[in-house]
C-alpha cells in the first residue's frame, strides 16, 4: 500500500528498491532482486566433502554445477526437514552462482531506501552481520540481507 | 533551429554541463594538493575537454572547439610533466570551464556559437601563456581533419606491412597515440592496435628464428634466408607504424645484415647467425615489455654490434676468396688470378677448372679450406619450412564459450537419451531411432569442437631446438636433437603448459644426461649425443618422450640422497622398484647433481615440472639404464574438457577416477589383508604390498560395506606410488564432460572437479596425486 505508492512516484528508479522476500521460521528476509537469478524447487543435493557445514553440496542446474547453502545453518537456526515448500533461490554475486535453501519464498516487494533502517549495533545476534538493514513494510519488518556477506569469502580448507 | 537540431544541441549541452560539474572539483583539488597531479584525474579532465572538443567540432561551435583544444593540449603537458599544475594554471582552466558553461547557455538558446566579445579567444591565449605552450600551429590542421578520417588511417591495419612513408602519416599516428585516452571518441585507439602487434610480433620473431636455425645447417638453401628476411621486414614495418623507434632501429640493423647474407656478401657462419639470433632475443625482450614500457635502451648497442659483425664478416669474405686460396695453395699464381678476374664474371673456381688450369680435386680441397676458414659447416640437411596455411585467428574466449555450450549439449542430450520415456511406446522404433541419430550428431559435434582447440605440438617442439643448441654450446657438448611427431595435435592449453617443463627436462638431459665428448669417446659412444623428442597418440593420450643416450640415472645415487633426506629408510630402500626410486627426483629440492650449474642442479626444477604436468592431468614416467641413457615419458590426456573415468560409488556419493591413474581393480580376500597396529590395512596384490585408503573414512561418508571383502579395491598410482581405494561398487567406465567445482567451495582436498552423469547425478572427480599425497607414507 505505502510501498506501492512510492513505486509510482519513482519510475526508472524502481529496480533499485525491489526485493525478493523469503521465510525462515518466524522471520521474513529480503534479498535485492538484482542478485536473484531464479527460484527452483528442492532437488537432490550431492554432498561435497571438506566444506563448511552450511554448504550442503552441489546441484545440477541444467548442466551447470552450482554450490548450495542452507541458510538456516548459516544463521545457526535449528534445522528442519525439507518439505514441499522448501525452495532453492539461485543468486549470483560477484562471479559466483550459489543456491540458497529456504523454508519458503514469499513475494517481490518494493522497499524504498528511506524505509530501511541500519541494523542494530548492540546485542549482536549471529545473523546480524549478514544484515544490510531492517526494512519497514507497512507494520511489518523485513530483514534486508547483504548478499555478499551472506556468501562470505571462498571457503579455505586446512588439510 | 529545427527540432532535431535543438535536441542534439540540448543533449550536447546537458552532457557537457554534467561533465564540467564532475570535473571542476577535481581540478580544484589538483591545485590544492600542489604535488604531482593524479594521473587518473588528469586523464578524466583530458577526456572531458577532448569529448567536448569533438562534439563542438561536429556541431560547428568553433569557439568552444578552439578553447577546448587549447585546454586539451595543456592537459597533455600536465600528463607528460612538461607543465606543472600551478595555481595560476588551474585557475585558468577553471575560468575556461566557467566561460564554456556560460557559452553553453547561449548556445542552448540560439544554436550558434558566437564569440562576439572574443572572450574565449582571450582566455585561450592567456591559457597558452600560463602554460608556456604555444598551440596555435596545431589548431588549424586538427579542426580540418574530421575525427572519423583519423581513426580510419590508424585502423587500416597494423597487420599489413604498410611502410609508413611520410612523416606526416607518422605524425598523425603519434597524434592519435597521444589522444588515445578515449577510445570511444576516436573510433580505434592506438591501444587497440598494440595487442595485435604484440601477438603478431611474437609470431614473426619466432618464424625468423626458426628460419635462422635451419640456416646454420644448410648453407645452400635460399628459402630460409628469404623467410627470415620477410618476417623481420614485416616486424620492422609494424614497429615503425606504431612509433617504436628504438625497436625498429634494431630490427632494421638485423634486416640489413640478413640482406647481406641473402646477397652472399656475408657467410652463414655461426658468428653471423649467432649475432642475428641474439638480436631476435633482444627484440623479443623489448616486445615482452610492451605495452607498458616501450623503451629499449639496449637496442642501440645491439644494432652497433650487428654492424660490426657485418663489417668483420665482409672483411673475412674478402680475405678468403677462392682465388686467393688457390694462389696460397700454389694451384695458380697471382697473375693467373688477375687475368681470370678480368676475363670472366663467372665463379673463379669454375673458370679455372674448365680451362683445366686447376683440377677438380684441387678445387674441392680449396673449397673445403674456404668453408673451414669461414666457419661454415658443410652439412646439407635441408628442412622444408614453408607450409601453406589456410587458417584464421579466433579469440580463445569464443572457443571456450563454444566448448562450454557443447559440453552442456552433451549433458542435456545424455539426459534425454537415458530418460525412461525416451524408449518410446512399446514396439515403436521412431523415437529410439531419432535419438540414436541425435546421439551420433552430438558426438560428432563434440569431436569437432574438441578438435578446434587442438594445435600441432610443432610450435612447442620448435622452440626446443634453440634451447638444446644453446645449452650444448655453453657446455661444450655435442648434441643432436631429433624431433618426431611434430604434427601430433594437442589441446592448445597443453601445448602452452608443457613448454616450460619440456625446456627443463631437455636442459637436464643435456646437462646431466649427455656426457662430455671425451667421456663418450671413452665409453665407445659416438662423440655426438642424441636427444630424441617424440610425440604420439596412444589410446586416449598424448605421449611425449624425451630419450637420451647419455649416462642414465644412477639408482644408487638417488637412493643415497633419498635416505639422506629422510624420504626413505636404508632398510626399505632395496625393496623399491626403479620407478619408485626415480620418483624421488620429483621431491622439492632434490638433486643428485654434484655440481650446480647455472642451468640445473639447484633442485628447484623437477617438482615444478611434475606440478605443471599434473595441471594438465598428466603423469611422468622415468626409465633409465646406467651408461646407456634415460627415457622420460609424459602421458597427457587428449583433452582437458573430457574425462575418461571409472565411476564408483561410496555410500551415497559418486566418484569418478581418471582411467589414466587406474592400474586395476580387485576384490580382496581376507587372507590377503594385513592389519598394522595403527589400523592401517595393507593388501597383497600380485606379490606387491599396497596400503588401503578407505574412501568413506577419508571423506566422512556412510558406506554400504565395511569389510574390504564386500567391496572393491581400485588400485591407483601416481609417480611410482600405488594405493588401493576401497569403494562400495564399480558403476562403470564413462566418458564425461569435466565441470570445475565452483571456486566458491574453496579447494576441497583431492577433488579436481566434478562431472554430470547420464542420469543427472553429479560425480566428484578424484585428484589421484592429491589423494596419494594425503596418505601418510610407510616409514
Amino acid at each position: 500500500m505505502e510501498a506501492k505508492r512510492i513505486e509510482e512516484e519513482e519510475d526508472g528508479e524502481s529496480q533499485l528498491a525491489k526485493f525478493l522476500t523469503f521465510v525462515l521460521g518466524a522471520e521474513t528476509y529480503a534479498l535485492d532482486i538484482r542478485h536473484v537469478r531464479e527460484i527452483i524447487g528442492m532437488q537432490k543435493i550431492t554432498t561435497v566433502p571438506d566444506v563448511p557445514s552450511y554448504i550442503k553440496g552441489v546441484i545440477n542446474l541444467r548442466g551447470k554445477v552450482i554450490p548450495v547453502m542452507d541458510v538456516r545453518v548459516r544463521f545457526r537456526l535449528p534445522v528442519r526437514d525439507y518439505d514441499d515448500r522448501t525452495c532453492i533461490i539461485v543468486i549470483h554475486v560477484r562471479e559466483w552462482s550459489v543456491g540458497l535453501v529456504v523454508d519458503r519464498v514469499s513475494e517481490v516487494l518494493d522497499i524504498p531506501p528511506q524505509q530501511i533502517e541500519p541494523p542494530p549495533r548492540v546485542g549482536g545476534a549471529t545473523s546480524a552481520r549478514f544484515l544490510e538493514g531492517m526494512g519497514k513494510v507497512g507494520d511489518q519488518v523485513r530483514l534486508v540481507l547483504n548478499a555478499e556477506e551472506l556468501l562470505g569469502a571462498p571457503t579455505e580448507v586446512v588439510l | 533551429m529545427d527540432d532535431e537540431t535543438r535536441e542534439i544541441v540540448a543533449s550536447f549541452v546537458a552532457e557537457s554541463r554534467e561533465a564540467i560539474d564532475e570535473v571542476e572539483p577535481l581540478l580544484i583539488e589538483m591545485s590544492a594538493t600542489g604535488e604531482a597531479p593524479n594521473a587518473d584525474v588528469i586523464a578524466r579532465v583530458f577526456r572531458l575537454f577532448h569529448s567536448m572538443k569533438g562534439s563542438a567540432g561536429y556541431l560547428q561551435f568553433g569557439a568552444i572547439e578552439r578553447i577546448t583544444h587549447r585546454a586539451e593540449t595543456v592537459l597533455v603537458d600536465l600528463r607528460t610533466g612538461t607543465a606543472a599544475p600551478t595555481p595560476a594554471l588551474v585557475e585558468a582552466l577553471c575560468q575556461v570551464l566557467d566561460a564554456v558553461r556560460a557559452r553553453l547557455v547561449q548556445v542552448m538558446e540560439t544554436g550558434i556559437d558566437l564569440d562576439e566579445a572574443g572572450d574565449l579567444e582571450r582566455l585561450g591565449f592567456s591559457l597558452e601563456e600560463i602554460s608556456g605552450h604555444s598551440v596555435s600551429s596545431g589548431v588549424e590542421s586538427v579542426t580540418s581533419v574530421p575525427t572519423a578520417a583519423r581513426a580510419s588511417v590508424v585502423t587500416s591495419s597494423v597487420l599489413n606491412t604498410v611502410k609508413v612513408a611520410t612523416p606526416a602519416a607518422a605524425a598523425l599516428a603519434r597524434d592519435v597515440a597521444e589522444n588515445s585516452e578515449d577510445p570511444t571518441a576516436d573510433g580505434a585507439s592506438l591501444a587497440d592496435l598494440v595487442e595485435p602487434f604484440i601477438v603478431e610480433g611474437r609470431d614473426l620473431l619466432d618464424a625468423c628464428e626458426q628460419a635462422l636455425l635451419s640456416l646454420e645447417t644448410d648453407r645452400e638453401a635460399s628459402g630460409p634466408v628469404a623467410t627470415a628476411f620477410r618476417a623481420l621486414h614485416s616486424f620492422k614495418g609494424n614497429c615503425g607504424f606504431l612509433g617504436y623507434i628504438e625497436i625498429e632501429r634494431l630490427a632494421h640493423a638485423a634486416e640489413t645484415l640478413l640482406e647481406a647474407v641473402k646477397e652472399g656478401d656475408v657467410p652463414r657462419s655461426p658468428d653471423v647467425v649467432g649475432a642475428l639470433l641474439g638480436a631476435i632475443d633482444a627484440l623479443r625482450t623489448a616486445v615482452s615489455r610492451l605495452p607498458g614500457d616501450s623503451s629499449f635502451p639496449e637496442g642501440a648497442a645491439r644494432a652497433a654490434a650487428l654492424v660490426q659483425v657485418e663489417q668483420d664478416a665482409r672483411a673475412m669474405m674478402n680475405q678468403t676468396r677462392i682465388g686467393g686460396i688457390l694462389v696460397e695453395r700454389g694451384d695458380i699464381n697471382a697473375n693467373d688470378l688477375v687475368g681470370a678476374l678480368e676475363a670472366t664474371h663467372r665463379p673463379i673456381g669454375a673458370a679455372f677448372t674448365e680451362s683445366g688450369r686447376v683440377s677438380t680435386v684441387q678445387l674441392d680441397a680449396a673449397l673445403g679450406e674456404q668453408a673451414q676458414r669461414r666457419g661454415v659447416t658443410a652439412r646439407a640437411e635441408t628442412r622444408q619450412v614453408e607450409k601453406p596455411q589456410t587458417s584464421l585467428r579466433v579469440d580463445v574466449g569464443k572457443l571456450d564459450a563454444l566448448m562450454d555450450l557443447v559440453g552442456e549439449l552433451i549433458i542435456a542430450e545424455t539426459a534425454v537419451i537415458h530418460a525412461p520415456s525416451s524408449h518410446g511406446a512399446a514396439g515403436s522404433q521412431e523415437l529410439p531411432k531419432a535419438l540414436a541419430q541425435l546421439d551420433r550428431i552430438t558426438r560428432s559435434l563434440q569431436d569437432v569442437a574438441m578438435s578446434l582447440r587442438m594445435v600441432p605440438i610443432e610450435a612447442t617442439f620448435r622452440k626446443m631446438i634453440r634451447v638444446v643448441r644453446d645449452v650444448a654450446n655453453k657446455q661444450g657438448k655435442q648434441v643432436a636433437l631429433k624431433v618426431e611427431g611434430e604434427e601430433t595435435e594437442v589441446d592448445k592449453t597443453v601445448a602452452e603448459i608443457i613448454g616450460d617443463p619440456l625446456v627443463h627436462l631437455l636442459r637436464n638431459a643435456v646437462d646431466h644426461g649427455i656426457e662430455m665428448p671425451a667421456v663418450r669417446a671413452q665409453r665407445g659412444k659416438p662423440v655426438e649425443g642424441t636427444l630424441k623428442l617424440t610425440a604420439s597418440h596412444v589410446g586416449g593420450e598424448i605421449w611425449v618422450r624425451i630419450q637420451d643416450d647419455g649416462g642414465g640415472i644412477s639408482r644408487t645415487r638417488v637412493l643415497e640422497k633419498a635416505v639422506e633426506r629422510g624420504l626413505v629408510t636404508a632398510a626399505v630402500a632395496p625393496t623399491l622398484s626403479d620407478a619408485e626410486v626415480f620418483a624421488f627426483i620429483f621431491e622439492a629440492g632434490f638433486s643428485t647433481a654434484a655440481a650446480v650449474t647455472d642451468i640445473s642442479g639447484r633442485g628447484v626444477g623437477m617438482d615444478v615440472v611434475k606440478r605443471q604436468i599434473e595441471r594438465v592431468k598428466g603423469r611422468i614416467d622415468i626409465a633409465s639404464v646406467p651408461e646407456q641413457g634415460t627415457t622420460i615419458t609424459l602421458r597427457i590426456p587428449l583433452t582437458l574438457a573430457i574425462i575418461e573415468g571409472m565411476v564408483v560409488r561410496v555410500g551415497d556419493t559418486s566418484f569418478t577416477i581418471p582411467l589414466l591413474c587406474i592400474r586395476e581393480s580387485v576384490v580382496p580376500r581376507s587372507k590377503d589383508v594385513t592389519h598394522l597396529a595403527d589400523g592401517q590395512e595393507i593388501v597383497r596384490i600380485r606379490g606387491q604390498l599396497l596400503p588401503v585408503l578407505r574412501m568413506h573414512r577419508f571423506y566422512g561418508i556412510e558406506p554400504l560395506h565395511e569389510r574390504l571383502e564386500d567391496g572393491i579395491l581400485v588400485v591407483v598410482e601416481d609417480g611410482g606410488q600405488a594405493v588401493c581405494l576401497f569403494v562400495d561398487e564399480l558403476i562403470g567406465q564413462r566418458q564425461t564432460v569435466i565441470k570445475g567445482l565452483s571456486g566458491f567451495l574453496g579447494d576441497p582436498r583431492s577433488l579436481s572437479g566434478c562431472t554430470v552423469l547420464g542420469d543427472g547425478r553429479i560425480s566428484l572427480i578424484l585428484d589421484v596425486a592429491g589423494l596419494i599425497g594425503a596418505v601418510p607414507r610407510a616409514a
